[in-house]
């Protein structure tokens, strides 16, 4: 027994490049997606979880006023559509477009959320309960929803960031 | 030279030609699972893992981290599995060698632990663009179960590193079994974050009832064979030490007998984790292997004064109780291919070699035994060995006084000059063991032929 004295750190070293092959064959080893900003305009549908949008890097500038309502809502002039950031999270990018009254956020809407088996229930799960959650504390300081990290974090972002461009 | 008369040996009546092989098969299937089910999980989380979860680095990095936890926590299972006693590992590989596959496993799933750790903390701070510290606080603080996570994990790297070669050599085995025990309580601390934050399993009830039947499975396997049975047994046999008789060269044998012991089938070669309960010997069972074969219900152990409980056996008393698990260990007569066979005791491995000879020649082999020792007080059963009507060839002398090893590959074969066409049977301490390995495969003894136990489990 005393032959094989380096024998658990090999087997470390072997495991780990085999789980890092098998991480770089699932995701196909291509470079990380340089997607462009992607500006979240007229193209929002609301609830539309199956966005194929995705950004990455530096916080992107998409953060704008919903085109088709230029700074106004439909009906009450002040009533705005703002789309928030595209927050990145390990099952994919989350987005969401919050609509003011004046000061007040009165409803919030997925632009984007994770696909996938698990995935999407989780988001259907989630962003309801989330999208309340802002409402009633006309705020991104929410809690998380148990089951739903990931999710969370990145709609607390994106609701922050819409609430941020709408200043 | 003892009060105990053992029943008359009968002699044996197989075929020493035709005496099963080495399970192989055996030891290659275990492997074969524990592949399996470390294929099973990856396949798990490879369909349970989004493509888009790789676009980003953060991502990636997170999915690779969860990876590398699910793999280190079905390692984790099969760690306890293999000191478990499960019987079938260990009649198809032997406690000895599971023993060594869980020392260098259990380097391996502490490391990736570790891993899963750092991937799961860079991989968040990449997403978020928080430090790396702050991102670890983050985890602890929003996350489900993440505190006793971080003590379990504090607990496995403490068994980890008490293993490892540097601190091990410095602390006794009472206090290294100690710290060891506690990564029970580590492993359970660590499964609550598992599947209520692991993302494989928060959204998917069938996923988590399996994982929760993994580790149920596994705790149910160690309730039986390391509980519930062994004190089933102690309950049935009763074991008691019956006799304490010192022997040459400051050994002591311990018989230990119970009604109807004989029907756990130890045979010649195979030890037993003894445990007398008695003050000073509670806390560790030792491994002692059995120095006289057929005894029946009477069991032999001759105990060489190797350290502080080794010695302090010789001042058990008779009628002591006794905890016995086993019989294991496959280093037995079954292996033996060849007529002619060559033993070779060094030290306290002459309990386990005495055993094998007499076994060996009621079967009908041809039998030589070498007995290696410093000087010629310390040939404990020599007297027996030579009284069986065996070949028996004392070596004594320092290897520093002789000047040279006598049981090199030119000094072995001078002593038995027909060792190629032997069976080698050898028993003692690591070195000596190692040395006579490869002397006699240099002296052509093919590797089948050659058996070798080493009285060291750690
Ligand atoms: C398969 C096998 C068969 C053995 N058969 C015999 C035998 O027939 N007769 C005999 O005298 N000795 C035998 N030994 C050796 C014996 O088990 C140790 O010498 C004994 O456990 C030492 O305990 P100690 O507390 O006196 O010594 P310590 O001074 O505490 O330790 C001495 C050495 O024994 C090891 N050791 C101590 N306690 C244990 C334990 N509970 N389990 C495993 N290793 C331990 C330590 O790591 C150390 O290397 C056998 C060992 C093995 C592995
Ligand atoms: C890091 C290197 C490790 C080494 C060198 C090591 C070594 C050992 C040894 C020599 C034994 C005694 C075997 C016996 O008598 O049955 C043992 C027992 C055990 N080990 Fe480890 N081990 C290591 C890591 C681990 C890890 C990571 C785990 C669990 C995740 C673990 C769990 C156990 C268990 C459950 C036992 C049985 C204890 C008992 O008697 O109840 N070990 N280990
Ligand atoms: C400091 C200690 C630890 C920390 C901070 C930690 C962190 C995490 C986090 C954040 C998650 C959930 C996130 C996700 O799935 O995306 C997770 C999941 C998981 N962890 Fe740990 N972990 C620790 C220790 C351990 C240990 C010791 C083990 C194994 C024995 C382990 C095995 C797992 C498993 C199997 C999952 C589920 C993975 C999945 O569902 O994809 N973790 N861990």
């Amino acid at each position: 027994m005393t032959a094989h004295r380096w024998r658990g750190t090999f087997v470390y070293l072997g495991a780990l490049a085999g789980l890092a092959a098998i991480a770089v064959a699932r995701f196909g080893g291509l470079p990380f997606e340089q997607a462009a900003p992607t500006v979240a305009g007229s193209t929002l549908p609301a609830g539309d979880t199956g966005g194929s949008t995705s950004g990455s890097g530096p916080a992107t500038p998409d953060a704008t006023t919903s085109p088709s309502n230029p700074g106004t809502g439909t009906t009450d002039p002040s009533t705005v559509t703002v789309g928030g950031d595209v927050a990145q999270t390990p099952y994919g990018p989350v987005q969401v477009a919050v609509t003011f009254t004046g000061t007040r956020i009165v409803d919030v809407q997925t632009v984007q959320a994770p696909v996938g088996p698990e995935s999407s229930q989780i988001a259907a799960r989630s962003t309801p309960v989330l999208a309340q959650e802002v409402v009633s504390a006309q705020s991104a300081h929410i809690d998380t929803v148990s089951g739903a990290t990931y999710t969370s974090e990145g709609y607390r972002e994106s609701v922050q960031s819409a609430i941020d461009a709408r200043g | 030279m003892s009060t105990i008369t053992p029943p008359r040996p009968s002699p044996g009546t197989e075929q020493p030609g035709r005496a099963a092989a080495p399970d192989r098969p055996g030891s290659l299937a275990l492997r074969a699972l524990l592949a399996l089910a470390v294929v099973a999980v990856t396949v798990f989380w490879w369909t349970g893992t989004p493509s888009g979860t790789g676009t980003t680095p953060g991502g990636a990095v997170t999915a690779l981290g969860e990876l590398t936890g699910l793999v280190a926590s079905v390692l984790v299972c099969a760690q306890v599995l293999l000191t478990g006693r499960v019987p079938w590992f260990e009649r198809s590989v032997g406690l000895d060698r599971l023993v060594s596959w869980h020392r260098t496993l259990g380097t391996s799933v502490v490391l990736l632990v570790l891993t899963h750790v750092l991937l799961m903390v860079l991989g968040g701070a990449l997403l978020s663009r928080n430090a790396l510290w702050s991102q670890a606080v983050t985890i602890v603080t929003t996350q489900p179960e993440m505190l006793s996570a971080v003590a379990g994990t504090v607990l496995f790297v403490l068994v980890g590193a008490t293993s490892a070669r540097l601190l091990r050599a410095s602390l006794s085995y009472e206090a290294w079994f100690v710290v060891h025990l506690s990564v029970y309580l580590g492993i359970y601390l660590t499964f609550g974050h598992q599947i209520a934050a692991g993302a494989h399993f928060v959204g998917d009830p069938a996923a988590r009832l399996v994982w929760i039947l993994l580790y149920a499975g596994t705790a149910a396997a160690l309730l039986t064979w390391r509980v519930v049975l062994p004190l089933a047994d102690v309950a049935r046999h009763a074991p008691r030490v019956t006799a304490v008789v010192p022997e040459a060269g400051g050994m002591t044998s311990v018989w230990v007998s119970g009604s109807g012991l004989g029907d756990l089938g130890a045979t010649a070669g195979q030890f037993f984790l003894v445990r007398f309960l008695v003050r000073g010997h509670l806390v560790s069972a030792h491994p002692y292997s059995v120095s006289a074969a057929r005894t029946g219900d009477h069991l032999r152990f001759t105990i060489g004064a190797l350290g502080d409980h080794s010695r302090a056996v010789a001042r058990l008393r008779p009628g002591t109780r006794v905890l016995l698990e086993g019989p294991f260990g496959r280093f037995t007569a079954a292996r033996a291919r060849r007529r002619g066979v060559l033993l070779i005791a060094g030290g306290a491995g002459v309990g386990p070699v005495r055993a094998l000879a007499e076994e060996l020649r009621l079967r009908g082999h041809d039998v030589v035994v070498v007995h290696r020792a410093r000087s010629a007080a310390d040939l404990g059963l020599g007297g027996e060995l030579a009284a069986e009507g065996i070949d028996y060839r004392p070596v004594v002398g320092r290897r520093s006084e002789l000047g040279h090893d006598p049981l090199d590959a030119g000094h072995l074969v001078a002593l038995v000059p027909d060792l190629e066409r032997r069976d080698v049977f050898v028993c003692g301490p690591p070195g000596m063991v190692a040395t006579v390995v490869r002397s006699a495969r240099a002296a052509g003894v093919p590797r089948s032929a050659v058996h070798h136990e080493e009285l060291s489990l750690s």
